[in-house]
Order: structure tokens, then sequence, then C-alpha cells
């Protein structure tokens, strides 16, 4: 509509006659068109829809979470070093005094044997559901939807649709594509150059995240959409 | 006056250097929070007005070479007393680029400081070494430009000339510089092809400088901001001509600042065609860096802000069509006409440039260089030799076979798939080869129109550019972000069914070429008329003076506009999958809330601009009325800021 009359002002004033510059007035009425050029502008960037920057902040708080997490263990790391360092320095001259001593046995020490638990994930703790729960929120978060659709909603044609994944692929087999998108390829997608697969997810979600997603797929199981089958390198 | 202002400058900044040095010193530096605006908005603020004025020394010394060569080969002496305007504005500029830049790097290193450190850690030889020196040496250079303008004279004009195009050359590696820091906080280096390594670990221990400067925008990023800026500076002096259109006093001062302003458009509007090609080439290598970054950008959350970067291209296209229109309207056409349109040079031109700026986008530089620089030359040979073969004979028959080889090789290139160094297929430029003749030849064909129906082609032209911009802006749907649609409220943002072909990128790209094509044609007529027909200069409307103001701020607005979304596509990251912002300002600002920042923005550099314009220009107008600076209105702004001892006399004299 705005163009209709956009269009219609513009060709009435192309044959208009046309006034004479303003002896004096210039500045002032260059001053009055700065201003009112800038005030419509403002409007129609106030016109367009907006997005709601407090969902945005929502989701970013999820993202940078592991980056604050590790800025913390960083720092408390850091101090604990510090303090065991300490410490050290004061069991090897306590060591060293036994020594010279002649009391030392080694054996009676009883040391523990050295255990390397693995670090608890976070979402070990959580039950299925809130895995799915939490995987869909990472699909969000990692705008998943801009290539993929899930429910007919997402991306047009960038990447395949993901309805039926969860009866093509194994979670193992969805980790790796996540982690090293050339790892194996959807049929028809082998030779996109431009819409590929980023490779940046190493980088940008931790192991948890990268479990829930997983998790998430793995239920996507509608056999009424045709999501294409897996294609393996040869030699992979 | 320049030289006291360079000299403040100059020790600004290297007082904002010793500040940063110092700063630097101190352990662990706390962050500071910028009172009322936040940090990111006061850096913002302060790198906008500093990208703006950047953009005119390095946009205006090319429109300045250009008009200098141009006055040396038609001795025409208003060429160079527009270029010698030009470049007095750009000293007061060139000073306001290098205090700002210092405020920025100021800004930058107390306000985020862990990011600015990051930088000089891993770009120090660019960052602290290569950029500043070339500052300097610009500095100088810029000295000796300036200063010989009137010395270098007659025989020795070309000297001149040669120093103009060093400038340039400076101010070009000194983009670049800076281009590399920008596009590299968009898409770092990542580790190559079966090189198992994260982007973080490969930055800290494998990646040289050279990797990190070349990065997957780079050269993109060079060429959209190179002719981004030849475009800015064009509008610019456009404003200058229209400004003092309006305060010229004699007849002879109107007719200058009328070719001025048309001079000036026409440079900006002819750069800008380039740029919706190499607008696209940019945004295309965000794609082949991150497929997610495109969508994001184009269809999710950044995507109403190309709604209103199509709005303002479209204004500033539709703007100039007007212009020329009212331009034609006070040319006088004679019954008769000849044509003014080269095609061989048309020809030749567009089929080297785009397969070279393709090879350039694939890394492949010699053979950009052999595109842009052999082909062109080779190709006009060849059709200017078939131009003057009449009637058609059987060698050139063999001639035209000749033509054709560029495009045959070509198409060999396109079937067999440019790849990159690790021989992995990179996206392949488009055959746009071949059309080229064809678009020559139709060039022609509208040069040789009849000069009565010119003022309903223009119309037409003008027609085509409404209906192009409002396909052009035409989206999928009237939404903030995709990510927060549902199912239920899709259906009610979306544009109509049957319309949706509207928003669909060929309807997008056929837009854009005819909008380009449109003001292509506007131009060849208006070109045309000016060479056959007799031009009133300086009777042209004063409303043409409100379009080239308008074009001028679309183009300053556009170009804040496209700052946001070139950072916004980062999203949360400072440096792209490298270093989050952990900051509470690591959201993407709105729309509505950049429009109001941008709008201040603009308003504050076309308040400083104008001052410049009119207190350096007055100067130059009024000589021999004691101090110079003094005498206009009220007394300059910058005499006001630089009390000058000539001021003191004059005051003292009143005195007695």
């Amino acid at each position: 509509m705005f163009y209709v009359f956009l269009g219609t002002g513009i060709f009435i004033l192309l044959d208009a006659p046309l006034p004479e510059a303003p002896v004096g007035k210039g500045g002032i009425i260059f001053v009055i068109f700065f201003a009112v050029v800038a005030v419509i502008v403002t409007i129609i960037g106030h016109l367009w829809p907006q997005f709601s920057t407090a969902r945005e902040l929502e989701g970013i708080t999820r993202k940078t979470e592991r980056f604050r997490k590790d800025a913390e263990a960083r720092e408390s790391l850091s101090m604990k070093t510090k303090e065991l360092s300490a410490k050290v320095d004061e069991l090897m001259a306590r060591l060293e005094e036994l020594k010279t001593q002649g009391n030392l046995n080694m054996a009676a020490l009883n040391l523990p044997e050295e255990k390397t638990a693995a670090p608890k994930s976070s979402s070990a703790n959580l039950a299925p559901g809130d895995l799915v729960g939490r995987g869909k929120l990472v699909y969000q978060d990692q705008e998943c939807y801009n290539c993929h659709k899930i429910g007919g909603k997402g991306g047009k044609k960038r990447g395949p649709e993901l309805d039926n994944i969860g009866n093509l692929a194994t979670a193992e087999q969805l980790k790796k594509k996540i982690f090293k998108p050339k790892a194996w390829y959807a049929d028809g997608y082998e030779k996109r150059t431009k819409d590929k697969m980023p490779d940046k997810f190493p980088d940008v979600m931790s192991d948890d995240e990268l479990e829930a997603l997983v998790t998430y797929l793995m239920t996507l199981k509608n056999t009424d959409v045709k999501t294409p089958k897996p294609v393996f390198p040869s030699g992979s | 006056m320049n030289r006291k202002i360079i000299s403040w400058a100059v020790l600004c900044a290297v007082v904002l250097l010793s500040a940063t040095a110092v700063l630097a010193q101190i352990p662990d530096p706390k962050q500071i929070e910028f009172p009322y605006v936040g940090n990111r908005t006061a850096v913002w603020i302060v790198a906008q007005l500093h990208v703006l004025f950047a953009a005119f020394i390095l946009g205006a010394p090319i429109f300045v070479s250009v008009c200098e060569w141009l006055g040396i080969r038609s001795n025409d002496p208003r060429y160079d007393r527009m270029a010698k305007d030009i470049t007095k504005v750009s000293m007061v500029m060139y000073s306001l680029a290098a205090l700002t830049g210092g405020f920025f790097l100021f800004a930058m290193i107390t306000l985020y400081p862990a990011l600015s450190a990051w930088f000089f850690t891993h770009m120090f030889g660019l960052v602290a070494i290569a950029y500043p020196l070339l500052f300097i040496a610009e500095t100088l250079v810029l000295y000796v430009y300036w200063y010989t303008w009137d010395i270098l004279k007659g025989d020795k004009k070309r000297r001149h000339f040669a120093i103009g195009v060093v400038l340039n050359i400076m101010g070009i590696l000194i983009l670049m510089i800076g281009n590399a820091l920008t596009s590299f906080m968009n898409t770092p280096v990542k580790s190559p092809e079966g090189m198992e390594m994260g982007i973080r670990e490969y930055l800290e221990n494998v990646a040289t400088l050279w990797d990190k400067v070349n990065n997957y925008s780079w050269t993109t990023m060079n060429f959209h901001r190179l002719i981004g800026n030849a475009v800015f500076g064009g509008f610019i002096v456009g404003l200058i001509g229209a400004y003092k259109y309006v305060w010229a006093k004699t007849d002879e001062e109107r007719a200058h600042y009328d070719w001025m302003g048309f001079v000036g458009n026409f440079f900006g509007v002819g750069s800008m065609m380039l740029f919706p090609l190499v607008g696209y080439i940019h945004a295309s290598s965000f794609y082949m860096y991150d497929a997610s970054l495109g969508p994001y950008m184009m269809g999710d959350q950044l995507s109403m802000f190309w709604e209103m970067q199509g709005l303002m291209i479209g204004t500033i296209f539709l703007s100039s069509a007007i212009y020329m229109w009212l331009s034609m309207r006070r040319i006088i056409l004679p019954e008769t006409y000849a044509g003014v349109v080269s095609r061989p040079l048309v020809s030749a031109v567009l089929s080297g440039f785009l397969p070279g700026l393709g090879h350039f986008y694939n890394k492949k530089y010699v053979a950009g260089l052999f595109w842009l620089v052999w082909v062109p030359a080779w190709a006009v040979g060849v059709e200017t030799f078939l131009d003057s073969m009449e009637p058609m004979s059987g060698p050139m028959h063999f001639l035209i076979l000749l033509r054709g080889f560029p495009v045959i090789f070509y198409i060999m290139n396109v079937s067999r798939g440019f790849r990159s160094a690790n021989d992995e297929p990179m996206a392949r430029p488009r055959l746009l080869n071949f059309p080229f003749w064809w678009f020559a030849r139709f060039l022609v064909w509208l040069d040789q129109f009849s000069l009565r129906n010119v003022f309903g082609v223009m119309k037409f032209a003008i027609f085509v550019l409404i209906l192009g911009n409002l396909v052009w802006v035409t989206p999928h749907a009237f939404v903030g972000a995709v990510s927060e649609l549902t199912d239920e409220t899709y259906s009610q943002v979306a544009i109509p069914e049957q319309w949706e072909f509207l928003s669909l990128m060929p309807a997008k790209n056929t837009a854009a070429a005819l909008m380009v094509l449109m003001i292509l044609v506007c131009y060849i007529l208006y070109m045309r008329a000016i060479k056959v027909g007799r031009i009133q200069w300086g009777k042209i409307g004063f409303p043409a003076q409100l379009l080239l103001v308008l074009v001028a701020f679309c183009a300053t607005w556009t170009m804040g506009l496209m700052g946001v979304v070139r950072s916004g596509i980062r999203k949360y990251w400072h440096i792209y999958n490298v270093i989050p912002d952990l900051t509470g300002d690591n959201y993407t600002p709105t729309l509505a809330h950049s429009a109001v920042v941008i709008t201040i923005l603009s308003l504050v550099f076309y308040l400083i601009v104008s001052l410049a314009i009119l207190t350096t220009l007055k100067v130059g107008e009024a000589k021999g009325k004691g101090c110079s600076m003094y005498s206009w209105g009220r007394g300059s702004l910058f005499c006001w800021m630089l009390p000058c001892p000539r001021r003191r006399s004059v005051k003292a004299e009143s005195s007695l």
C-alpha cells in the first residue's frame, strides 16, 4: 500500500513545476529536511516486527553457561593449584626429613591407588523425559531449525527433514555427524558446498548438550516423512 | 588551520596510545562500566563515527584522483577546482577520523580489556606496528599532496596525480588492515581439512598472522568496503555540491556547484551499481564459512534489518533516478542524436570484472588479475577491430570465435568446478560472461533510441524501480525472529501463499538486477542527453539539492545499519566461536533500538561534516578579509576550537 502511494505521488510530482531556490533560507530548509528524514527512518525502524531480546537472552544464558563455568573453573583451579602446590612443598619437606632420619617405610604408608573417576555428566542425573526436553532446547539454541525441518517447520531445503531420523541412524552415528559433519551424509546431500553442515559444534557445544540433542533426535520416528537415509563414504 | 588540527589529532592519538600503554601495564585491570549508555553502545557510537569519517577519507581521495585525472585529460579546470575543494574538506575529516580512531582504541582497551589484549597478543604486528606506521605514512603523503597542489601544476600535474595514487594505495592498505580485524571477528580461520583440531587450539598454536588476516570474508569485505567507500565519497561530494549550490551568490558559482552535485551523484550511483553484486559475494562468504550464519542473517533474527536495508537502497536508487529526471528537464535537446555508449568497453569491462571478482573470491588471485586486466584489454581490442570491419567477412567470423574464447574457457572452468588450495570444492562463480555481449548490444540499441522518447523511458525506469523495490523488500513473513514462531503463529504473519513467490530469491535477484539495469538505463540516456544537448548548469531546481542530501543521508544510515548486521551475525561472540561475550550486553539490539542509535549517529556525523564543509570552503572564499577563519558568520567551529594568533591580532586591532 505504501508503494502505491509512493508511486502515485512520485508520478504526479515528476512533471510539476520546480520551485526556485529559496534565498537565504536554504540552511533552515536543509535542517528541517534532515530532521524530517531522521524521524521518518526512525519510525520505519520501529514499524518492522521486532524480536524479543528477553527470549534471546534466555537462550544466550543457556549457551554461555558452559563458558561461564569454564571461566569460573579456571579461576578456582588456579587457586587450588596454588594451595596444593604449597601443600606438596610442605609434604616433600616432611618426607625429606623422615628420609634423613631413616624412619621411612613406604609400604607402611599404605598409599591408596590413584583412581581417575570420570567426571560426572550433569545429563546423567536427568530423567529421559528431561533429557529430551533439554535436547529440544539445544535444537533451538543451536538454530538447527534454520536448515532442518521437524514437524513441517524449519529451513527450506538446506538440510534434510529429521522427522524419521530416529529409525535411520544410531545415537553414535548422530553424535559423530554433529561433531564431525563429513563422517557421513544424508542421501542426496553429498555434493552440497554452500549449504554444507557447519563444523563448529565441537567448539560451541558441550558433551552434555550433544547427549541431550541426540536423545531428542532419537525420539523422532515418524515414518510418514521421507527423511533421507545416511550414506557412509567408502572406507569409513 | 588544517595543520593545526592535524597536529592536535596526532598529539591526541599519541596521548591516547601512551595512556593505553600505561593501562596495559596495570595487572588485571578491572572492567569499567560506561555511564548511562553502557559499554557496548559507547563503543558502537565511537566505532561508527570513526568508520564514517574513515569511509570519507578513503572514499574522497578515490574521487579526487579520478577528478584530477579527468582534469588532466580534458583540460577542464572545473575538475581541479572540485578536487581541491574536496581535499580541503578531507583534511579536516582526516583529523576527525584520527581523533575518533584514537578514542575508539581507548574505549576498546578500557571497556573491553580482555578482547583488546587478545588482539594485541595474537595480531601484534598488524595492530601495533603496521597500522600506526601506515597511518603516519598516509598523514605525510596527505601533507605532501595538499601542499604541492599549487606547486605541481602544468607539466608537473601528473606528478601530483601520482602522489594522489600513492595516497589512495595507502588508504586502501589501511582499509585492508581494519578489514582484517573485523572480518576475523566474523570468520576466524579454522583448521584445514584433515587436521582434527578445535578452532581455539588452532588459533593459539598453529595459525600464522597471515592465516588470521586472510580469513574467509577478508577478500570479499575488502571489495565490499572499497566500493562502499567510493559510493559514500561520491554522495558526500554531492552533498557538498548541494550546500554550495544553495549558498552560491553568482550564476557562475551556481553552475559550478550544480555540476559538482551532478558529478558526485554520478560517481556515487555509478559505483553503487556494483554494490548488489559485491554484497552478494560478501554475504556468500559467510554462507561458505558457516552455513548457519546465512539463514540467521537473511531469514531469522536479522531478517527485518534487511527489509530496512532494502528500503534505504531503494530510496537511494529512486532518488538518483529522480535527480537525473530533474537534471534532464534543464537540458535543451537537439533533434538529432549521436551514440555515446562504447559497446566494446562495456562488454569488456563487465566480462572481465565479474569473473575476476569470482576468482578473487575463490582465492585464485592470478586468475583474478588475468580476468580483471588482460581480458578487458584484449576484448576491447578485438571488439574495436570488429566494429571497424564492414561488412561481415570471413576473418570476422574467426574473430567472433576469438571473442568467444574467454567464454569457452570460463565454461570449462565452471564445468570442472573451482577448487580451493586443499582441493575442496568451492562455490562456482555464476556463468555471467556470455550474456554481457548481448547486454552490451542492448545498451547500444538503447543509445540509439530516439531522444523524443527519452522522457517516456525514464518514467518507465522510475516505475520499474518502485516496483523492483517492492519485490526486493517482500519478506516470507512479517516476524522479528523465526525462532519465536509456533505452528499456529506462522500463518498469522506469513504473506499470502499466492504472493509467496515474490519473497523467493529468484524474484529478489530479478528485482535487484532490474533496479541496477534501470539506473543504468537512466544514466545512459542522461549521459547521451548531456553529450548531444545543451545543459543549462545552475538551472537545476532546489528539490534536486534535497535529493542529493537525502541520498547522502540514506547512504550513511545504510552504512550504520549494515555495521549492526555484520556485528550481529557474530551473535553472542566477540570473535565467532572463539571468544564468547559474557557481559550483559551480549544480545542483539533490536531494529527499533538500532534505528534510534543509527539516526542519532548519522545526524551527529552530518552536523560535523556540514560544519567542516561550510567552514573550510568558506575560508577559501574569504581571502583578504583579515583572518579568513573569522570572517564567516560569527566565527567558525574550528576558529572557536583553536584560537589563532591572527584572530587575537584582529581583536587587538578592533579594540584600538
